[in-house]
């Protein structure tokens, strides 16, 4: 499963509350995606076993509304979503530290002090790039 | 003799045509039923009547949606929501196993006999388009060509025309509203 933008916000929302019912448009107003990015994702979820869905009863309250499907985050889609969620924050964790380490590193060669990278050898000679 | 019935579908007696149902449904649900449909035809037959009924059922949580101020909003999102289906419904196929064929209703296809595929507007929609470019074609023309003093009998021409297509289009396009 390749977490992309718009999955992990879906898997965030289901792991706001595990057991919660959702509806695909609760769903879609949580994740703020539209229904034609939404469904094909469910779907694919849903193939992987990590997200299982039901239909509703039929309530008598329901003045003549059609039931609707709900989702939810199966034993295993939790376990997958959170290491998941994990894995993606430690990278954005990474990526943010080398970006720093990037910036640093671009202001001091151009406060003409050489290329200060911490944790690499100095460049003896020629570009630092 | 044909007679409508409200809220059936069935023969009347001494009629050889099928009557359809007509219900009172609002017209922006209507819109948004269609563009399900729709996305239930680009389905495999295994997965459409179930993601159909899925679809259709959310239409009337949205239109009554009290998280959401204003009809006209509810309206719109309800539409938006039932396109967006349309739109995801050819992945959804895709991912299905269905392969994209010029049978499976895509906006394009491969087929020279049928390069649009299985496409088919609600009737007025060409008029309506057509009236739109006629419409555009007679403001270019009156810039390119700005009139002399008298009244300009192009121009006129084809406002007349633009005005028809627009009045022809908007009346079948009603028409189709109220019997689907």
């Amino acid at each position: 499963m390749k977490l992309t933008g718009p999955l992990e916000r879906v898997l965030r929302v289901f792991l706001a509350d595990v057991s919660a019912r959702q509806y695909g448009y609760d769903l879609m107003q949580a994740a703020g995606l539209s229904s034609g990015t939404l469904y094909p994702m469910l779907a694919r979820l849903e193939d992987e076993g990590l997200v299982s869905s039901e239909w509703e009863p039929q309530r008598d309250d329901a003045a003549g509304r059609p039931p609707r499907k709900y989702y939810q985050l199966t034993g295993e889609g939790a376990h997958v979503a959170r290491l998941q969620l994990a894995q993606a924050a430690d990278a954005r964790r990474r990526a943010g530290r080398n970006t720093e380490r990037g910036a640093a590193r671009r202001t001091e060669r151009r406060a003409g002090r050489g290329a200060a990278w911490p944790g690499r050898p100095q460049p003896t000679g020629g570009s630092t790039r | 003799m044909t007679r409508r019935v409200r809220g059936s579908t069935r023969r009347v007696r001494g009629s050889t045509r099928r009557v359809r149902a007509v219900t009172r449904r609002p017209p922006a649900q209507r819109i948004a039923e269609y563009w399900v449909r729709r996305a239930g035809r680009r389905l495999p037959g295994e997965i459409r009547e179930e993601r159909y009924r899925e679809w259709a059922a959310e239409l009337p949580a949205i239109l009554s949606d009290p998280g959401v101020r204003g009809a006209g909003r509810r309206r719109a999102r309800a539409i938006r929501y039932a396109f967006g289906v349309y739109r995801g419904a050819g992945r959804l196929a895709r991912g299905a196993g269905r392969p994209r064929t010029a049978a499976s209703g895509g906006w394009a296809s491969r087929s020279r006999t049928r390069p649009l595929g299985r496409l088919r507007l609600p009737p007025g929609v060409v008029p309506g388009l057509a009236a739109v470019f006629l419409w555009v074609s007679d403001i270019v023309l009156i810039r390119v060509v700005p009139p002399n003093g008298g009244p300009d009998y192009p121009a006129v021409a084809v406002s007349i025309v633009a005005a028809a297509l627009g009045l022809v289009g908007l009346v079948r396009f009603v028409r189709w509203l109220s019997r689907v």
